[in-house]
């Protein structure tokens, strides 16, 4: 087995962006894409929760 | 608890370890022992991840800390979805591609065996101490309020939790912990419909959270930049995710349940699961505790949920009896008084009557701080008369499920709370085990020896390290500064080690040397920050991993002037 300090460091950059196998999203970024707008959602949706029932 | 919910808990718990011991009978394999059968679908390994990471304090104390607090706890994990996007580009595939069985093994290949040893050890200590607690701290809540010997329910839980693990290894921990956190998240489901309910007829769900509102028990995102605040959006993204970077990428119990995976995809899927669902069920859990804080604004609550301790100091004769009683009596009327002008206020928003509804929402919020001087004036008491007496927050729920659950469903969430004491210690065994096994003795002691020989080790490994477990967990309660000092470890020194990864993955030129000595002094300044400065601790995961990695490229530059030549 090569050593590891032959390898580049893994990235985004430097890896192929596979197929997720999930219907709708079929690449890596797209999954990381909805997660992070996924928690943007949460922030948005907590900081007002306390507005709406006010 | 009667009958029928001994029959669930016992019937729940015990039959979810004997299916787990029977699936997974006869393992041989190392790899299999160790890592899984490889076909392990990627919802398993997610809910594995978060059965893990979630123990039973989580369930039981954190609707606590909804109750006391309101929400703002779940800005701690707004930093957790980054840092599994993070792991999921760059720690995952290199685990992967090595075929490594322990993240610590990827530091021998990496730099050297100093490292590897050292990243191992500290995890060891501070894990196989951390087991311990994870049994321990629901277990004094729970023989507390239930009347069981503690020592007795610790035992039993690390027991089975032992067996399992060391008899089917990490197949057995992930065919478990889904149905184990199944069970919990049934329980808890149950639990807030029914709570719900109990809400009284005239006090509707978004009623509740007005009056949650109002108590500012729904304030979940603070953006001050106050860096003494120990939860606001910053820390929570910043310090929460170098803190989840740590725990999700380095530590083997975390790396272990991804890698059990079949594939790159499954591992990634488990950890992106988590990435979605670990903040829902944190605000879940906190939104519960939220709501019996509404529910008992309305129903007279105890005013220590610790009622055992209460009782003890209430009950004796003498000055410290009669003062606690006296602030009962206090706490009653400003109770009784506050959930009479609670009624007035939100029949008066019903009716549009503005000006009556702010009179009675300040005459109820002014009763309600007459009410929590006497339960902080109570509690102050108690913890005076008995340091040892724990967090009042922690019996809120169980308090809550004794007193107005039917039976048969106590059972099961009682059942849940072990289950997931459980659950969260076997992940910390296999772990333990295979470290121990694959780090020190495999790599250091006996090399090149069968698998059925690894095996048998892991096997003893295992078994020690529960037993280490259980015995940290009777001794626990003569020393809580020792818990205390085991949960400092894990805020600086998983820090540190996170700053020897990244060093690994993205500062190409660092040796092995030049990383551990900047382990070293980063781990000596961070013990020494934490002593002087009063930030919150989640600053520490940021401040100690940042540290790490430039006095590495230092010591680097200082040991070697000229960098090796960079790889073709």
């Amino acid at each position: 087995m090569s050593s590891i300090k032959n390898d580049p460091p893994a990235t985004v950059s430097n890896q192929p962006d596979t197929d997720t196998g999930l219907p709708g999203v079929h690449t890596w970024r797209g999954i990381y894409l909805l997660v992070a707008a996924a928690l943007v959602l949460w922030i948005i949706l907590l900081t007002l929760l306390p507005h709406l029932f006010a | 608890m009667n009958a029928l919910d001994y029959f669930v808990l016992l019937g729940t718990l015990v039959g979810i370890a004997a299916y787990g011991i029977w699936r997974t009978r006869g393992t041989r394999d190392l790899k299999t022992y160790l890592k899984g059968s490889g076909n392990t679908h990627w919802l398993a390994i997610g809910l594995s991840v978060m059965a893990t990471q979630a123990s039973a304090i989580t369930f039981l104390s954190t609707p606590g800390q909804g109750y006391e607090s309101g929400l703002g706890f779940v800005q701690n994990y707004f930093g957790a979805p980054f840092a599994l996007i993070f792991i999921s580009v760059v720690f995952l595939p290199i685990y992967r591609k090595l075929d490594v069985y322990t993240a610590y093994e990827y530091l021998g290949r990496r730099f050297d065996t100093k490292t590897r040893l050292l990243g191992s050890a500290l995890f060891l200590l501070q894990r196989g101490l951390g087991a311990g607690i994870t049994i321990y701290a629901p277990a004094i809540v729970l023989s507390t309020v239930m009347g069981w010997r503690l020592d007795l329910t610790i035992i039993g839980t690390g027991l089975l939790a032992v067996v399992y693990t060391v008899s089917g290894g990490s197949d057995a921990v992930n065919i478990t912990q889904k149905y184990q956190i199944g069970m919990i998240f049934v329980g808890m489901g149950v639990a807030f419909y029914l709570l719900v309910s109990h809400l009284p007829a005239d006090v509707s769900f978004p009623d509740a959270l007005t009056v949650a509102t109002h108590f500012h028990r729904l304030d979940a995102v603070d953006y001050s930049l106050d860096s003494h605040r120990r939860y606001t959006l910053w820390s929570g993204l910043l310090g929460g995710g170098f803190l989840a970077l740590s725990y999700f990428g380095t530590d083997q119990s975390q790396v272990g349940r991804y890698l059990s995976g079949g594939s790159l995809r499954e591992s990634r899927l488990g950890l992106m699961f988590n990435a979605v669902f670990k903040i829902p069920m944190q605000f879940f859990i906190l939104l519960l505790g939220v709501l019996i804080f509404v529910f008992y604004q309305f129903e007279a609550p105890p005013i220590s949920f610790n009622q055992t301790a209460w009782k003890q100091l209430a009950d004796a004769p003498g000055a410290t009896g009669g003062r606690l009683r006296s602030l009962q009596s206090d706490f009653r009327a400003a109770h009784a008084e506050e959930r009479a002008h609670l009624s007035i206020w939100l029949a008066a928003r019903r009716s549009g009557d503005t000006h009556a509804a702010t009179i009675a929402r300040d005459a109820a919020l002014a009763a309600h701080t007459r009410g929590q001087t006497a339960h902080d004036q109570t509690q102050k008491a108690i913890h005076d008369a008995d340091p040892h007496a724990g967090n009042d927050a922690d019996y809120v729920f169980i308090t809550f499920i004794l007193r107005h659950l039917p039976h048969g469903l106590i059972g099961l969430l009682i059942a849940a709370f072990l289950a997931a004491a459980i659950s969260s210690k076997a992940g910390e065994l296999t772990a333990l085990g295979s470290t121990t096994t694959v780090d020190l003795y495999r790599h250091v002691i006996r090399a090149n020896l069968s698998d059925a020989h690894y095996v048998a080790a892991s096997r003893w490994f295992t078994a020690l390290w529960g037993v280490v477990a259980i015995g940290f967990a009777l001794f626990a309660h003569l020393a809580e500064n020792l818990i205390q000092a085991v949960n400092i470890l894990g805020s600086v020194f998983f820090p540190v080690i996170l700053g020897v990864f990244l060093t690994a993955f993205f500062l190409r030129r660092v040796g092995g040397t030049a990383v551990f000595w900047a382990a070293l002094f980063s781990q000596a300044i961070v013990f020494l920050l934490y002593l002087v400065l009063s930030i919150s601790y989640l600053w520490f995961n940021a401040i100690g991993c940042l540290l790490c990695m430039a006095l590495s490229i230092l010591f680097q530059l200082w040991l070697s002037p000229q960098p090796p030549p960079l790889p073709a």
